[in-house]
């Protein structure tokens, strides 16, 4: 028997939606989703088990994609957060200006500054991190929802960008520095590592991203991520590319890990 | 002339000098022999005391430089936990003269001595700055790497210094007899285990701690010709004692000590000063309202007492006046209580700015790990 979740999220939430809509095979889980775009959900209320998303709907974009706009907690067995700023983009930010012993790139103070860096310990390496990870959106959410009800709750892991960060024009200088000091391997495992500590905390599970769907440590691999377009998106010769999203076979692998881990 | 003291002016006097003065501005008792001014490059070490003179001076819009940064976006309740910003590199409190010189002579040695490095439930923590790795280090390199970080910021930052303001905590300290170095703390309390063949206690004499003083102003100036010298003494007395003696005798013996050291080094010294915080809050005509109710942490208000003594002998609570809001400004003098408003307008208690609102914070929130002690008290 499939197991009810209330999905919270914002557009990242997609990658799930439609994989329940185009999956050949059952799931194991059915969906409802409280979601809306970027930071939109941050108005939210849980007010005698009710979720609200408190978000502008004026031309019932969301209502027509399927995403409501409250729902009842007692009436799933589990909630899901997705995105909401809990993401690997604000991990990587970090290793721009800092480096541990650990890492090939900063091994000693000297290495460090020659690429750039701060040397600084991973004690408070760790904290920095873990500040970011929690003031995230979705720690607001899950720290609010762990008060109001017991039921299990998943924050499932925003994938990775693909290497479209690396090319001009939707550059992100901090993947790609990442990448030239070979630094990616660490900072995967630090932010996995971290996520599931941050989500510990507050009594939430952390569904990591499955390795089949990684590129090189960094990155998603494009075939989890192809086929979407959801703002903000860039333009790329002329054509407009998402590099943030996740697809349908993205959302289906995360979905079939998670129903072993409810069943 | 019929007598040596018919010419000398009234604050040579205690009668016009202490009991009958404006006791918020203190005329005459602090001359500058060098002013410092809004471009001039400060730096700040020494004892917990040490973080209000950084902090007020940021405040008046002094430059107080920052060697060692707190990383971007980085909480300020973090930042301070991890020594940032707590004084202009994060060497943590310096407490004694003796510790300062060997800093300075470490960092122009770029030696780093794996022997100071103590452990505690596996971390490792440098015994010189323990305080600024609070859950220490995964393990020894990381520690000694972070140490030679340390050390190049601290060269770095006294080569492009023209002012170190250098606050004198105490003369008590704990030396580590096979590494030949005082330590910021007694073994055991923070790190390690103390023992008796390994570790010793040592009550710095005034000879000692002039010696220091002077060494550390010559190291000083082989890095930068042209810095400058400027000590206090912490008027925050003793948390404890090994010496043996009441902790009241004890602090009086520390404090007298530095206070007299200073005092001949900044006499002695073109390039060294003296600033008498320990004697504008420690004045029997200042006892009531001096101290918090511990009576070792200073009352924000005495604080501001102090450091406004301090801005207008140099000059820069007038600037400050006037680079704030223009009704403050206007008629504002050098002693004025205008000017003194001025300072409080930036850190009273009734700014609601949140960048300000640590200065309202009570010594007892200084990063202070001589506090410790208190904690150990049988």
């Amino acid at each position: 028997m499939s197991k009810r979740a209330l999905m919270i999220g914002n557009s990242h939430v997609g990658a799930y939606m439609r994989a329940l809509q185009q999956s050949d095979q059952d799931l194991g889980i059915d969906l409802e989703c409280v979601a809306a775009h970027g930071d939109r959900l941050q108005a939210y209320t849980i007010e005698d088990g009710l979720f609200c998303g408190n978000f502008d709907d004026p031309d019932g974009k969301a209502a027509r994609a399927g995403r409501k706009e409250r729902a009842r907690l007692a009436d799933f067995d589990a909630i899901l957060v997705t995105g909401m700023r809990f993401s690997i983009f604000h991990v990587t930010q970090v290793f721009r200006d800092l480096g541990v012993v650990a890492m090939d790139s900063a091994r000693d103070h000297e290495t460090a500054a020659r690429n750039g860096m701060t040397l600084i310990s991973e004690a408070l390496l760790r904290r920095i991190i873990v500040d970011r990870l929690s003031n995230a959106l979705a720690m607001d959410v899950v720290r609010d929802l762990r008060q109001a009800t017991d039921l299990p709750i998943w924050v499932m892991c925003q994938p990775r960008p693909t290497r479209q960060v690396l090319v001009k024009g939707t550059r992100f200088g901090t993947f790609c520095s990442a990448l030239e000091r070979g630094s990616g391997a660490f900072i995967s495992e630090t932010y996995e590592r971290l996520a599931h500590e941050t989500c510990a905390r507050v009594g939430a599970h952390y569904m990591a991203q499955p390795p089949e769907t990684i590129d090189e440590d960094l990155f998603t691999d494009t075939r989890f991520m192809v086929g979407t377009l959801r703002p903000p998106f860039w333009q790329k010769n002329g054509r407009k590319v998402d590099f943030r999203h996740a697809n349908a076979r993205y959302g289906e692998r995360m979905l079939t890990h998670l129903a072993a881990k409810l069943a | 002339m019929t007598h040596p003291y018919e010419d000398i002016p009234p604050e040579g006097f205690w009668r016009s000098g202490v009991v009958e003065t404006d006791r918020m501005d203190w005329p005459g008792l602090h001359k500058p022999k060098f002013h410092l001014t809004h471009t001039t490059r400060v730096a700040t070490a020494g004892s917990c005391f040490a973080q209000h003179i950084g902090r007020y001076l940021r405040l008046a819009g002094i430059n107080v430089l920052d060697g060692e940064p707190a990383p971007k976006g980085m909480g300020e309740e973090l930042a301070t936990r991890f020594g940032y910003g707590l004084y202009s590199a994060r060497y943590g409190n310096i407490y004694t003269a003796r510790q300062m010189r060997e800093l300075l002579e470490d960092a122009m040695a770029g030696r780093v001595d794996k022997r100071l490095f103590l452990t505690r439930k596996g971390r490792w923590y440098d015994m010189l700055r323990p305080g600024v790795e609070p859950t220490g280090c995964a393990s020894l390199e990381e520690a000694m790497e972070l140490r030679r970080a340390h050390l190049e910021a601290v060269l770095a930052l006294i080569s492009s210094t023209d002012v170190l303001v250098f606050t004198l905590g105490l003369t008590e300290g704990w030396i580590d007899k096979r590494a030949g170095k005082t330590l910021a703390m007694a073994p055991g309390v923070i790190a390690g285990r103390y023992r008796e063949r390994r570790f010793a206690f040592h009550n710095f004499s005034y000879d000692e701690v002039l010696e220091d003083l002077r060494e550390t102003l010559r190291l000083m100036q082989e890095l930068n010709p042209n810095i400058k010298l400027l000590l206090t003494v912490s008027p925050v007395p003793l948390t404890a004692t090994a010496s043996g003696d009441h902790v009241l005798s004890a602090s009086s013996y520390s404090k007298s000590v530095l206070r007299a050291a200073a005092g001949d080094v900044a006499a002695g010294e073109a390039a060294v000063d003296y600033f008498p915080s320990y004697e504008i809050v420690t004045s029997t005509a200042m006892a009531a309202t001096a101290y918090e109710a511990n009576l070792r942490g200073v009352t924000q208000e005495m604080v501001e007492t102090v450091m406004g003594v301090f801005l207008v002998a140099h000059g820069l609570l007038d600037a400050l006046a006037e680079m704030e809001a223009g009704e403050t400004a206007h008629g504002a003098r050098a002693g004025s209580d205008v000017d003194l408003r001025g300072l409080r307008a930036l850190s009273g208690p009734a700014e609601t700015d949140e960048e300000d609102a640590d200065v309202e914070a009570p010594e007892d929130e200084l990063i202070c790990e001589e506090a410790l002690l208190e904690a150990l008290r049988k």
